[in-house]
């Protein structure tokens, strides 16, 4: 096993809510790893909080509780000029280029400041030169720098995300469903270009998506989310081909099937997501899970290790 | 007869910028009962197509420029307005992607539903009350009596587009225009509302035009599909046959950039390039530019469409004899 990146232990972010005493527990202590090299696919549904997941473990926000560690450090107690340092190695790429991009600053001037206030020492001339560098490396052409966003597509748009991301030569990066706000062929131009620059750049990715085909072709584990907890976690193979937990089957069998070769074989889950304000007891998918026992209504399932080193929340005898 | 018959549609817009010919020369036919799947990228004229059949189109800056829209046998674009009116909503009904702005946030679920039977039905309110809680037991929303007198925000998204449904519904509708139904809910909600509306399609013989840009959906969904670029028809075909045998190299394209959920490739085979603007069309094939296959008599002049049997029609010079 290579070595842990990100490890991260117990963490809980609960936002008030209105009332006091009832607080949204957007995530409910979780625990999981990032190892080096790694892409960890996060996926869950709405309010499953996969983003704030992704904020947390850059330390873009305060953990209610638990502690997350970057190459053994601690993040969450960093503040000041440490923290700012240690912002070099972790980046994001936000889901929506529209809105992650200041209209007011050419593609230049974006590209720039993260030099600007990194690396105070280099010159113009040597920040133009890695500018221009950084939007080859994303498929952008030399004049595209002295334009501004609106100028752009959207695929054109997140690779100046991406590039922006990039610029710092950061160890890992967290992709917050970063090709979702795109059409289907500019997508896959995109997720073709997040893969080369993870080789070329020897980055670790945590990539947040809803899209179960899109974790699955891009992701070496996988992290399964329901309402602020996490139900599975384990190797891409074990999640898509032993499904073991019942609500990791019925998300798989929920994508509609190009092929339709097995239609006849999906769950319908009734009902919606609860509200995380007020999450149902003992296990939080018991009221839509098929399998329902009355241990689940009492008791929150804990994680547990199957023998191909899947971990599972949930009451039934697995193997 | 077909119940809807588009013959050589033609909707443009007029803007500062140019001409945009978002429907360009479209024709389609779709039988009662039955699905018609349009897909298709962001700007192709999916949705222009189907505000063009409920003539919806906003008029100061578009136009119908030529075409016919025969519904149940009359031709849509030259019906007056109060005519239209009385078809919106009653043989002839819609429902959007984004439930929550299609709502009114100020009324409850139950007079908005409501509202239209007493136009279309000529129901008194109470009766019109009653109906409105059977269509939402209809539409599968649990304790009907009770949800009607909640407003929209009190309901999740599924929810919202089920009250979306159950009002589309309130004129036993013909047609059915389901545009991006299911693009803003949650996959496992998705599977829900899909399963919902051909339900009801088997219970009510309505007919369905589903516009998306998920071929996932189209799958489950259509009996035949229309593929939609740069506001013409590429590709038409039954839905099976478009899936096991693509032809048009758009289509092809599209479907390779789908990551396939059963196999384990490294790369996705990509279409390059971006969809050409609006205003500013290729004059030959408007895909030539993304082509593999393109080659110099293709950016020259337009393609027709090519009937290649088995109800299958292809805009490509590959097939043309």
């Amino acid at each position: 096993m290579s070595e842990v990146l990100l490890d991260v232990r117990h963490l809980k972010k609960y936002f008030p809510s209105g009332d006091r005493n009832r607080p949204v527990k957007a995530v409910d202590d979780i625990s999981f790893q990032i190892f080096r090299g790694e892409t960890l696919g996060v996926v869950g549904e709405s309010g499953c909080g996969k983003s704030t997941t992704g904020r947390l473990a850059l330390n873009l926000m305060q953990p209610t509780e638990g502690e997350i560690r970057f190459e053994g450090r601690r993040l969450d107690v960093m503040r000041g000029k440490t923290m700012r340092e240690m912002r070099k190695q972790m980046q994001i790429i936000f889901q929506d280029p529209y809105a992650s991009l200041d209209p007011r600053k050419t593609v230049f001037q974006t590209l720039a400041e993260p030099f600007r206030i990194h690396n105070r020492e280099m010159s113009r001339e040597e920040i133009h030169r890695e500018v221009t560098r950084l939007i080859g490396c994303v498929g952008l052409r030399p004049e595209h720098i002295y334009r501004y966003p609106h100028e752009f597509s959207g695929g054109q748009r997140q690779r100046v995300g991406i590039a922006r991301a990039i610029a710092l030569n950061p160890k890992f990066v967290v992709c917050d469903e970063p090709v979702s706000a795109l059409d289907v062929s500019i997508q896959a131009q995109v997720i073709n270009l997040l893969q080369d620059i993870k080789q070329e750049y020897n980055l670790t990715y945590m990539f947040i998506s809803h899209d179960l085909r899109i974790i699955k072709h891009l992701c070496d584990r996988v992290m399964v989310m329901y309402l602020g907890t996490v139900v599975e976690i384990g190797s891409k193979e074990a999640i898509y081909e032993r499904r073991r937990h019942p609500y990791t089957q019925a998300l798989l069998s929920a994508i509609p099937n190009i092929r339709q070769t097995d239609t006849g074989k999906r769950i319908l889950l009734t009902g919606d997501i609860p509200s995380p304000i007020n999450p149902p007891s003992g296990c939080p998918f018991h009221p839509r899970c098929r399998y329902c026992m009355d241990v689940c209504k009492r008791e929150k399932p804990a994680l547990r290790e199957m023998e191909d080193g899947t971990r599972v929340a949930c009451h039934l005898e697995l193997v | 007869m077909s119940l809807l018959e588009v013959r050589n549609l033609k909707t443009y817009f007029y803007t500062d910028a140019g001409v945009g010919k978002a429907v360009d020369d479209i024709s389609f036919t779709l039988d009662r009962g039955k699905t018609l799947g349009i897909v298709g990228e962001s700007g192709c004229g999916k949705s222009v197509t189907s505000l063009s059949i409920m003539r919806l189109v906003d008029t100061t800056v578009g136009r119908y420029e030529g075409g016919e829209i025969i519904f149940d046998g009359r031709d849509i674009l030259k019906l007056p307005e109060r005519e239209m009116q009385k078809l919106r909503g009653d043989k002839l009904s819609m429902i959007f992607q984004e439930p929550m702005t299609s709502l009114n946030p100020v009324f409850t679920v139950g007079y908005q539903i409501s509202e239209s039977l007493m136009l279309h039905k000529g129901m008194d309110k109470k009766q019109a009350w009653q109906r409105s809680i059977e269509l939402l037991e209809m539409v599968g929303i649990p304790e009907p009596a009770r949800r009607v007198d909640e407003y929209p925000h009190q309901l999740s998204g599924g929810m919202r587009q089920r009250v979306m449904i159950a009002m589309a519904l309130s004129g036993d509708p013909e047609l059915l225009i389901a545009d991006e139904p299911t693009t803003a809910l949650d996959v496992t909600i998705q599977a829900q509302i899909l399963a919902l509306l051909k339900s009801l399609q088997e219970q009510l013989n309505m007919a369905i035009i589903i516009i998306t840009h998920d071929l996932g959906v189209i799958a489950e969904m259509a009996d035949e599909v229309a593929v939609m670029y740069a506001g013409d028809i590429v590709e038409m075909a039954p839905t099976r046959e478009l899936f096991s045998d693509p032809k048009h190299p758009y289509t092809i394209g599209l479907m390779n950039s789908i990551p396939d959920i059963e196999e384990n490739a490294e790369r996705l085979r990509t279409l390059e390039g971006l969809v050409p603007s609006l205003y500013d069309m290729p004059a030959g094939c408007r895909f030539a530019p993304r082509c593999q296959f393109a080659c110099e008599q293709c950016s020259k002049s337009r393609i027709g469409l090519t009937a290649l049997g088995g109800g299958r029609q292809v805009r490509c010079r590959r097939f043309e004899q």
